[in-house]
């Protein structure tokens, strides 16, 4: 796919990749930034989903009546690095995506705060009832103990006082400048065409802005253990979590390799084979690497009866220890990546995917095809690259536990 | 060598080549669907759920899935899953109350080759699987600890997990209570009991009754020639001789005279409130997509009634999120009115959802709303064809409930032919709170 590159006086740079005879067409408009620059948690969240609850001229209704009558899906979406708004919608649907995209760009009220702060405390009070999603909150929080990258749901909940309407204006305002985004779009269009559309729409958003300087995280130093009590929960949820390359680091791909052998999805990786397969410990157990600008982190996680928490743990350490210490076949390598290489494949079939794809690496600095060099590198990936990276995964590791009562008291 | 007796051309929205529907001698159905692209979707339904089983056996059409996995003759356990996963396939499958379906997606393969091996290997699956004894485990003793630890007790965990989930408990409550003699109400999960005690024999003998011919459509869809896919298919699928399965006819029930209500608790950060309404069954084609419309203005997205009303504009509201949706079944669908809300305003929200329910008789959907609806079910067939994987489950939807592709192509003529006057009908016939279940969730 060919990206054709550019950008307007105002310094916003234009990502633009045609795909004939595609029926809809996928708009991002990225922000750098992201949680990695958030003051207080939650800051970033709320000021990406206050952008779709009116502008001078319209109310949040407007907006979302404007967006379904015309299929048009427009998402918020607030991560690590950066912040996007991405609009996936028929062709027909272009000139009114850029029409609201500019207003609630340029004209934002964010007079809903109050209640938009009620909703979001909502949302993360019901998530944190998943079991699940609150054993990782738990993890997250403490990997990341002095880093925005740790602002989970229940970060947000202990700190939400601390946020203000005010606050979320400010980090919008610093947030917003046109060097420090993208405006990306994939689809079926002719790009002189496109480009002069995208200047009449975006020409005069606010140059200048320089990103905010964040320190790494700080390590933890020694082994945690963080556990949350579930009165009734039939199953104990084991997260366990260590820090590894960053976005971008020469042993990315190492690590990308390892972790799909180790337990990155699929019915055919280690943790999956053994831990559920051969012992029957688990349904769900898996691992998962995500590598961000500053840090990444590997993360482990089992749901299983509560008495098979020791087992779990034993099980866990077992695997790593494997990885680190035996090296992996070369069928196991090939197949690794094979299935990488179908992974990409199978991650890029539609604009929506191309385009997210393609935005989020240009705003992390990476170009916006790094994806597929990426792939190169993990060509080129060895069986002792592999080892190297298994060799991360080693103390001092976070863990974190929710159960029932009991079983909570038996591993603390 | 398996005839083709049938084969018909099948025009699919957003599409530039008609679907291709073929019948073979065996009875199998086969779909080839043309997608220019690198990926390929090969996709099985076989017609056994939960619907075909009874409380001694609840839960063996979802066990028996998972079981399927676990090696061929020719193939040994954990052998189709890594020589698909390693050339980049996705593989998977689901069970639900209708249906059993398995899936994989790959790249095709430079000259086809991915393709071939993927057909190969799921042909194989479906039509030689061991179920070995190694593999389930031995029965045990569900109060007790077992010695060996195999796939039942993968599925007892997967059991606990879905009984730590509020939505997963409000649902299969309201199933039982809008279904209370017809099989939908168990769920498809089914229980520990019996996923401990079923024996492997009893497993093997419903996986020959059911996994018939005659009771399966395989869908292929991506840059395939149809004709020669279809002999593909033809060729992989291998079947020993078996009388076709009979599938038993259940009653409908009809809903409630009163409204019914349960209360549950669970030590929760927030409540849930829902509403159930029993619809008619998916094989009524034409009330089925007027409930798909009515659905998407009473509560899909975020210009719809129940989410401005109630979300955005009460004062003082309880909710944190509501919306709806409709689950359409062979026998008798449902639509759900939803709503996340204030653990100490269960009562409040229940009333306040059935308020905008009872609100679609007195004051039925504008032309606004219908326009805006249709445009939004229109735009869906777009999303579908931008993924091989989103035609074939389109399809495979549109088998499940009428055993053909009109669920998928008729669609769309009957949604431009639905009037204001018709939905409102519908919607007094089939979604009046005075006949409906309520599941109230909460600490």
């Amino acid at each position: 796919m060919e990206i054709q590159t550019s950008t307007l006086t105002n310094g916003l740079p234009l990502l633009l990749a045609p795909m004939p005879e595609t029926p809809r067409m996928a708009l991002a408009v990225t922000i750098d930034g992201g949680v990695r620059e958030e003051p207080v948690a939650g800051v970033g969240k709320l000021a990406s989903r206050l952008l779709l609850k009116g502008t001078a001229r319209r109310t949040a209704e407007q907006i979302a009546r404007e967006l379904d009558e015309r299929a048009i899906d427009l998402h918020e979406m607030s991560r690590a690095d950066c912040t996007v708004l991405l609009a996936v919608f028929l062709n027909t649907a272009l000139p009114a995506v850029l029409d609201v995209l500019r207003d609630v760009l340029l004209h934002s009220t964010f007079r809903d705060y109050p209640r938009e702060l009620e909703k979001l405390e909502g949302e993360v009070r019901s998530s944190q009832d998943m079991p699940a999603a609150l054993a990782n909150s738990l993890l997250v929080s403490t990997l990341f103990a002095t880093h925005p990258y740790g602002n989970s749901g229940l970060r947000f909940l202990e700190t939400m006082g601390q946020l203000s309407e005010e606050l979320v204006r400010a980090w919008y305002g610093s947030e917003l400048r046109a060097s420090r985004m993208n405006v990306t779009v994939v689809g079926d269009f002719a790009v002189d065409e496109m480009r002069e559309r995208l200047a009449e729409t975006f020409g005069d958003l606010p140059s200048g802005g320089a990103p905010a300087s964040t320190a790494p995280p700080t390590p933890v130093e020694a082994d945690r253990l963080v556990t949350a009590a579930r009165p009734d929960a039939q199953q104990a949820q084991v997260y366990q979590g260590w820090y590894a390359p960053r976005l971008g680091a020469a042993a990315q791909a190492a690590m990308t390799v390892m972790n799909t052998i180790f337990g990155g999805g699929g019915l055919s990786n280690r943790l999956f084979v053994n831990l559920r397969d051969r012992q029957g410990l688990a349904y769900s157990v898996s691992s998962q690497y995500i590598p961000m600008r500053d840090a990444g982190e590997v993360i482990v996680s089992i749901g299983t009866s509560p008495e098979n928490i020791a087992r779990a743990r034993q099980g866990f350490a077992e695997q790593i220890a494997i990885m680190r210490e035996t090296p992996i076949t070369p069928d196991e390598l090939h197949f690794a990546k094979g299935r990488l290489r179908g992974a990409y494949v199978l991650s890029h079939e539609t604009t929506s995917q191309h385009c997210l794809d393609i935005a989020v690496n240009h705003i992390n600095g990476l170009g916006p095809d790094y994806s597929a060099r990426l792939l190169e590198r993990l060509e080129g990936v060895t069986v002792a690259e592999v080892r190297d990276a298994a060799c991360l995964l080693q103390p001092p590791t976070v863990t974190a536990i929710v159960a029932r009562d009991d079983a909570v008291a038996g591993v603390a | 060598m398996v005839e083709i007796v049938k084969m018909d051309a099948v025009s699919l929205p957003y599409l530039h080549h008609p679907a291709t529907w073929a019948t073979l001698e065996s009875g199998q159905q086969v779909v080839v669907v043309q997608k220019p692209g690198e990926v390929v979707h090969l996709h099985t339904v076989v017609y056994v759920g939960s619907v075909e089983e009874t409380v001694e056996n609840a839960g063996i059409s979802h066990f028996l899935e998972h079981l399927m996995f676990k090696g061929t003759a020719r193939f040994p356990a954990g052998t189709f899953d890594r020589l698909l996963e390693g050339i980049g396939g996705r593989v998977n499958a689901s069970t639900a109350k209708d249906i059993t379906q398995y899936f994989v997606t790959l790249p095709k393969g430079a000259a086809g080759e991915s393709y071939r091996l993927a057909l190969e290997l799921h042909a194989d699956m479906l039509t030689d699987a061991l179920l070995p004894e190694e593999e389930i485990g031995p029965p045990f003793d569900p109060s007790t600890e077992p010695a060996e630890k195999r796939e039942r007790l993968v599925v007892i965990e997967e059991i606990k997990m879905g009984k730590d989930n509020p939505w997963r408990q409000v649902i299969a409550t309201l199933g039982e209570m809008l279904y209370p003699t017809h099989p939908y109400r168990r769920e498809v999960i089914g229980t520990a009991e019996v996923i401990a005690t079923v024996p492997a024999d009893t497993i093997r003998a419903y996986y020959r009754h059911w996994y018939h011919p005659g009771n399966m459509v395989t869908i292929l869809t991506g840059d395939l020639p149809p004709e020669e896919t279809v002999r593909d298919v033809a060729r992989a699928f291998r079947f020993a001789p078996a009388a076709a399965p009979h599938h038993p006819q259940f009653p409908a029930d009809a809903p409630p005279a009163t409204p019914c209500a349960r209360r549950l608790t669970m030590p929760l950060n927030v409540g849930y409130v829902a509403l159930g309404f029993l619809c008619p069954s998916a094989r009524s084609l034409r009330a089925t997509i007027g409930l798909d419309v009515l659905s998407l203005i009473l509560g899909e997205g975020l210009s719809s009634r129940i989410h401005q009303r109630l979300v955005e504009q009460l004062p003082n509201t309880p909710f944190i999120d509501a919306g709806s949706t409709h689950w359409t079944l062979r026998d008798s669908s449902n639509l759900i009115a939803y709503g996340i809300v204030r653990p100490d305003a269960l009562q409040p929200a229940h009333d306040a959802l059935v308020e905008q329910v009872r609100l679609l008789q007195h004051e039925p959907p504008t032309d606004a709303e219908v326009r805006k609806a249709v445009t939004c079910l229109e735009a869906q067939f777009a999303v579908k064809a931008e993924t091989a994987a989103g035609l074939s489950y389109a399809l495979a939807d549109s088998f499940t409930l009428l055993r053909s592709p009109a669920g998928y192509t008729a669609y769309l003529p009957i949604l431009h032919s639905l009037t204001p006057d018709e939905l409102g009908r519908l919607a007094a016939e089939y979604l009046n709170p005075d006949h409906a279940c309520a599941v109230l969730l909460g600490p």
